[in-house]
């Protein structure tokens, strides 16, 4: 089980010299088994949100907090490492590896942590049936339905069993029974495993059904938890 | 050898050097005003510029834009965001000058080396600390420390200007200025190159602060990325990468093969015809040469010794003149220092002791080509000459027989004689008359004539027996000196060394055959090393388009790079995973090319490539593939595709997880 922390996170981008400021002082704290929802109007900052809190993402200041262990004073091995074992991604796009086939896409986040083969194989399978596609296993992306893709990706990010699934407005791209069905999914990995999840999305149907509610936007992060957090975030802009 | 011309051309190499790296500096500082400003001081007094780079590279740093230095972390700063760390540079020069004074003191003190020799042990001592140094300065900066290697290399190369005199000193034979620079400059590149190779080993392995020697799903990724999206071909991409390395690899080999079959063919001339090494005495009287002959061939390493007699001397026939080096040869030991046996043509060796059987000249016999019967044409000298043959054999009638003298195929055809004819052979040297020397004239008759192969000495060289020489030249028994075949002629300067040991030294001394054919091999092995170098641009067209293509690769797989990233695979998993392509392109078109390359030579030997005797004095196109050349090679145009792949397999490892998710 995994606490993460954001502390007084900044985030600006360089273009042609002058910042963007994206994130202004968002601080939050997820605890371990929690199921989150991200919502806000586009270009808010859900998804550098989302990133930073999944180490993709470098913050301008502020830091990362995961299980007391400030994550950007790593080394640049550790950090992947620690992506490697405890954070699952989902993307509104699946962006499954094309070359590979559904089964290979599976099992890779296994071998990039060089895991031994036949476990991550059979781990691989086991997902795979459990989201349905136990006959699809040799296939490539390009020979699969999107709903098929984005429950393949689902599995690729399950299979080293990570504490956090972040999920980037993973329903996105599908129509809303196939979304639902992924929303299914997440939701019972929650209640089942505990796995903690942080899901972006634009349907606020969705949104309603998660326990705990975040909405990004201008002013700063709206906690559903918390109301009193707009105010800490914004006195921490100035 | 003038010494300051080489403090001047290794001066102007560091110089050189200097600015590329201020250069280099100044644009990765994003401030090229430091180039100009460099340039200025450099040319106004060169050695300003040790100074000077310094000076220029904190200016830079310092006067950084906002914007570019909230990108470059400055010194210090590990990773792909620092600028230059200091640290690194003098960890990197501190190890390649411990490898460059371990690899000299070795070489001369422990293995008690000198002269060319060392050149070999310092190349080998310039590449194990280069790639030793460029592993601990990216384990330091943990990046490919490009600039630093820069820097490294720039403060080495002050190196040759300092410790000029000991530098010159590998050169025995000496070197022109030009060549000296040249080698200088390869020097460094060698050095740079290892410091890069050695870094992208440290960054490789250890680039994410820990050591990761995995190459496992790397591997597996970039075998498929060969493949084109299909799976099942390899992409077209690929095989036009790898059939250009290995058309580069291949005429590597073919024309390298040929250079040696050229060489390998003049030297065996050049060896068949001289001695590997002369003894000779200072003065006049080497009479003791039995005495010298049997004590050295006791030394070991010496695989025959004979005495000789050389002077210049002029023949003339009926019809021309000529000069020529007389050689006077002992018959007994002759065989067991050159092949001139194995090189006459007509005639024989042997009838220099014994002239009384020379044949008459077929031209002068009758139609049928018997010998014995004396033409009426035939003149008096050789009638005279001919007297203890044309007669009853007479034993004792050998002594007033002409003696006879071999002669080169050029010489002979020059002279227009052939075996049997009278010579006139003049030496210049002769008695003391009343208005200054008297020239010496004695008649030869031509008892064989040789090919040696090389057209110098079968138109100069006369061979008559030692005895007679001594005599004709009023040498009152002493020779010129003892020539020696040796086992291995690489190691003449020890066995010389032996060998004056044996006989005690001075007034002796000895001439190796790398003395005797300085220019002519020094060129051969000039022309060597530069035909490589320029071969090796083939190579190095071939590994731009590898890099070319993995740039191109890692644009297009920008966004599998973001996935992968998303996973977990550190950078220098990503970059695992292109220079698995750089290095499969490489190895593949290497393999491929040796093989046709080989090949070709094999089927050149076998079959043949006829040549105009007359122009090339040789009738096939010599090959000669050497196994370590071939290795060289190969180990060039992998070193090469890999050299060439670093870079963007590095931007690929760089790529930040977010750019290529961004939503299309």
């Amino acid at each position: 089980m995994m606490k993460i922390e954001a502390r007084n996170l900044t985030k600006h981008y360089w273009l042609s010299g002058h910042a963007i400021e994206v994130l202004r002082g968002v601080s939050v704290t997820i605890q371990p088994g929690e199921l989150v929802s991200l919502t806000g109007p586009s270009g808010a900052g859900k998804s550098t949100l989302l990133h930073v809190l999944g180490t993709l993402d470098t913050p301008t200041g502020g830091s990362v907090v995961m299980d007391g262990v400030d994550v950007w004073k790593q080394t640049p091995g550790a950090i992947a490492r620690f992506r490697n074992e405890r954070i699952g991604f989902v993307f509104q796009f699946h962006h499954l590896l094309p070359e590979f086939t559904a089964l290979e896409n599976v099992t890779m986040p296994g071998r990039v942590g060089r895991r031994p083969a036949a476990e991550v194989d059979k781990r691989a399978r086991e997902l795979l049936a459990e989201v349905g596609l136990a006959g699809r296993l040799d296939h490539r992306p390009g020979e699969l339905s999107g709903g098929e893709q984005q429950r393949v990706a689902l599995a690729r990010a399950l299979v080293n069993d990570p504490k956090v699934l972040l999920a980037d407005e993973p329903t996105g791209n599908l129509d809303e029974k196939t979304g639902q069905g992924i929303h299914e999914i997440i939701e019972r990995l929650n209640r089942d495993r505990g796995i903690t999840a942080i899901i972006v999305t634009h349907n606020p149907r969705l949104a309603e059904r998660m326990p705990r509610r975040l909405h990004l936007d201008r002013d700063g992060l709206r906690d559903s938890q918390q109301t009193s957090n707009v105010v800490d975030t914004a006195a921490n802009v100035s | 050898m003038d010494a300051s011309v080489h403090v001047a051309a290794a001066a102007g190499v560091a110089v050189a050097t200097w600015l590329m790296t201020l250069g280099f500096t100044a644009a990765r500082a994003c401030l090229v005003a430091a180039l100009p400003l460099g340039i200025a001081m450099v040319a106004a007094f060169p050695p300003i510029s040790l100074l000077a780079a310094p000076i220029a590279v904190i200016y830079a740093v310092l006067k950084l834009p906002p914007a570019v230095r909230a990108r470059n972390g400055g010194f210090f700063k590990p990773g792909a965001e620092g600028g230059l760390h200091p640290l690194a540079v003098a960890a990197g020069t501190a190890i390649v000058g411990v490898g460059c004074v371990g690899a000299w003191t070795y070489a001369t003190k422990v293995d008690g080396l000198s002269g060319e020799p060392v050149q070999m042990a310092l190349a080998i001592g310039l590449i194990v600390s280069g790639v030793v140094g460029g592993f601990v300065m990216a384990l330091i900066a943990r990046r490919v420390a490009f600039l630093e290697a820069l820097w490294v290399t720039a403060f080495v190369s002050a190196g040759p200007v300092i410790f000029s005199s000991s530098v010159t000193s590998l050169f025995t034979y000496g070197t022109a200025a030009a060549y000296f620079a040249v080698i200088l400059l390869s020097a460094l590149l060698l050095l740079g190159l290892s410091l890069i190779l050695g870094g992208s080993f440290g960054f490789l392995f250890c680039g994410d602060g820990e050591l990761d020697t995995g190459w496992g799903y790397e591997g597996f990724i970039g075998r498929r990325f060969l493949m084109g999206k299909g799976g099942d071909v390899v992409g077209t991409i690929t095989v036009i990468s790898i059939l250009a390395v290995a058309v580069g690899t291949m005429a590597m080999v073919v024309v390298m093969s040929v250079m040696n079959g050229f060489s390998s063919d003049l030297r065996s001339k050049i060896f068949g015809a001289n001695a590997h090494l002369l003894v000779l005495k200072y003065g006049s009287d080497f009479v003791e040469y039995d005495d010298v002959v049997k004590k050295s061939s006791t030394v070991k390493g010496v695989g025959g010794a004979s005495p000789f007699v050389l002077s210049e001397v002029m023949v003339s026939s009926e019809v021309n003149v000529s000069g020529a080096l007389l050689k006077g040869i002992d018959i007994e030991t002759i065989d067991s220092v050159t092949d001139l046996r194995k090189n006459i043509t007509k005639g024989s060796l042997r009838h220099l002791v014994t002239p009384a059987e020379i044949p008459v000249p077929a031209s002068l016999g009758t139609q049928t080509g018997e010998p014995k019967k004396p033409d009426e044409a035939m003149d008096d000298a050789i009638a005279k000459a001919a007297g203890g043959v044309g007669g009853v054999p007479d034993p004792k009638g050998v002594d007033k027989a002409m003696p006879g003298v071999v002669i080169g195929v050029e010489m002979a055809k020059n002279l227009k004689v052939f075996v049997g004819d009278v010579l006139n052979v003049v030496s210049p040297l002769g008695d003391l008359g009343p208005t200054g020397p008297i020239p010496k004239a004695r008649a030869f008759r031509v008892a064989a004539t040789f090919y040696s192969g090389m057209y110098e000495y079968d138109s100069k060289f006369i061979y008559i027996d030692l005895k007679e020489s001594q005599d004709f030249l009023t040498l009152k028994g002493s020779v010129t000196g003892v020539e020696y075949r040796l086992d291995d002629i690489d190691d003449v300067q020890n066995v010389a060394k032996d060998i004056m040991g044996v006989i005690g030294g001075y007034p002796y001394r000895t001439k190796d055959w790398m003395e005797m054919n300085r220019n002519l091999f020094s060129a051969l092995k000039l022309e060597k090393i530069a035909m490589f170098i320029i071969l090796n641009f083939i190579v190095i067209v071939a590994s731009f388009l590898i890099a070319a293509v993995v740039i191109v690769f890692v644009i297009e797989k920008s966004k599998e790079i973001s996935i992968l990233k998303t996973m977990g695979a550190s950078d220098t998993s990503i970059m695992k995973i292109f220079v698995t392509y750089g290095i499969t392109v490489g190895g593949v078109g290497t393999l491929v090319g040796i093989g046709f390359g080989v090949g070709i030579c094999k089927v050149i030997e076998t079959f043949g490539i006829g040549m105009d005797p007359d122009v090339y004095y040789i009738s096939n196109l010599p090959v000669k593939v050497e196994g370590f050349e071939v290795f060289l090679v190969g180990v060039a145009a992998l070193g090469l595709s890999y050299l060439a792949t670093i870079y963007p397999a590095l931007l690929a490892a760089r790529l930040k997880p977010v750019e290529g998710l961004r939503y299309e």
